[in-house]
């Protein structure tokens, strides 16, 4: 009989709270489809910017591919940081989106354990038996992983080797786990970077905040921008190789 | 991560209420007629039991998406996108839970005795009397059940509400897409207190279930 009672009156306390007010939303808001790899530093920025503008910032991470897909199936999206060029222009040309903005840069890396590998041949090693990548189809990183792997004729020998991660910040999650031997990955510095990814900002809505936004994000950036380029190794590379598409 | 667990509690509670309203006709016509095609439509109710939930995210997706049907006229009266919303995703609850809420309630109805029924007919009690006084209290146990199994199995959605909402912080990200990210993310303490809070309701969830079949799904005596 009391087991009976505690049940319903844990029953209506539940019924009770989830409908307080979930969150007090401040002000206008603002939602943010983000590539995963640049989710945390984005996150950080938003904060900052929430509390100087006072309004509230909504990310929603994914791989670009996917978010590009969802904003083509009607998300409501304000704006969208895409780690690409592609996927912007696509949505440039689909009418959905006309100010482009290039917004900062990521690299891409190869790790294997808490090591960074300077050279992707170095896998070719039969002790690395598991390689993470983010999905080719749907993150950016992934693309640049095969592009510049089928260029070196590993593809390949390594494919075999792959698991796939459903976008880039799943497959750093997976080397830093050591749920695999390696992997390709987003990389903080652009020290040992096997390619520079460009993040692209796309306003989606005519809204001033969004606009704002944007700005904000490439100010914040700038400095970060200044520092790879003089970064001798990272600018051989740029000029070495292709622009990514 | 508090605010994931609200969305969680009232999409279940929602997606239950609704539930309970929709699943006792179609309990009822599956517990006591015989038709043409009363198969098919059990396999109908049946299918998000075993149906993948991407495959049932799919076609709410299609169903719900702003240029056909349903999304169509969504759009238009409310002038916002019924895909990627709060209300989509109950679209999508409803369907995944169905059965877990039909089934219950359609076999305490069945477990009536016959002679309460034909008691009911010799008392010329019409269908509505019928139902709010003998069936009801008789079949209380499975529709309890029902409601406790569509609320615990709503809380762990996963596949379906994140094809059909999109894990928009506030509004479509529920309490399993939140773990999932906070794992991919590597926030390692707000993925195991996320994971050990839901493993409590679900627990709880469940010692309500089962505490209410000891008293049996087939009716007990009025207390």
């Amino acid at each position: 009989m009391f087991y009976k009672q505690l049940m319903m009156f844990t029953c209506a306390m539940v019924m009770i709270l989830s409908f307080l007010p979930s969150a007090a939303l401040a002000g206008e808001v603002l939602t943010i489809a983000v590539a995963s790899s640049w989710y945390p530093d984005i996150k950080k920025q938003a904060a900052a910017f929430e509390k100087q503008h006072r309004v509230t910032v909504r990310l929603v991470s994914g791989s670009t591919g996917r978010l590009y897909n969802q904003i083509m199936q009607g998300a409501p999206f304000d704006l969208f940081v895409a780690a690409d060029e592609k996927h912007s222009e696509q949505l440039r040309e689909q009418g959905k989106a006309n100010v482009i903005v290039d917004v900062g840069e990521g690299y891409l890396g190869v790790m294997s354990g808490k090591k960074m590998l300077s050279d992707p041949s170095q896998l070719i090693d039969s002790t690395i038996r598991r390689i993470a990548i983010a999905n080719p189809e749907v993150a950016p990183f992934g693309r640049e992983t095969k592009r510049l792997l089928e260029q070196q004729g590993l593809w390949h020998r390594l494919k075999t080797r792959f698991i796939y991660a459903q976008n880039a910040m799943q497959a750093r999650m997976m080397v830093d786990k050591g749920l695999v031997d390696a992997g390709f990955v987003p990389v903080q510095s652009g020290a040992d970077a096997i390619a520079v990814i460009h993040y692209r900002g796309v306003l989606l809505r005519d809204k001033r905040l969004a606009m704002l936004w944007l700005k904000d994000i490439w100010n914040t950036q700038d400095s970060d921008l200044k520092q790879s380029i003089h970064n001798p190794m990272l600018q051989k590379r740029i000029q070495k190789e292709p622009q990514s598409s | 991560m508090i605010e994931s667990l609200f969305i969680s509690l009232q999409l279940a509670l929602v997606t239950t209420v609704i539930l309970l309203f929709l699943a006792l006709p179609l309990a009822y016509v599956l517990a006591f007629k015989t038709f043409k095609g009363r198969t098919v439509l059990e396999v109908i109710v049946a299918l998000p039991l075993v149906l993948p939930p991407t495959v049932l995210g799919y076609f709410v997706l299609l169903m719900i998406a702003p240029n056909t049907g349903l999304g169509r006229v969504w759009q238009s009266v409310f002038d916002s996108s019924l895909a990627f919303s709060f209300s989509g995703m109950v679209i999508a609850s409803v369907l995944y839970s169905l059965p877990f809420a039909v089934q219950p309630m359609q076999q305490s109805l069945r477990a009536i005795p016959d002679s309460w029924l034909e008691m009911a007919r010799t008392q010329s009690l019409s269908l509505k009397q019928t139902l709010i006084q003998v069936m009801l209290p008789a079949a209380r146990g499975g529709v309890l059940v029902a409601a406790a199994l569509s609320f615990a199995h709503t809380m762990g959605e996963f596949g379906a509400v994140l094809m059909v909402g999109g894990s928009i912080p506030g509004e479509t990200k529920v309490a399993s897409i939140a773990l999932f990210e906070f794992v991919e993310m590597q926030q390692q303490s707000e993925a195991w207190m996320l994971a050990l809070i839901l493993l409590g309701v679900s627990f709880v969830m469940l010692s309500v279930v089962y505490t209410l079949n000891r008293q049996g799904l087939n009716p007990g005596i009025f207390k």
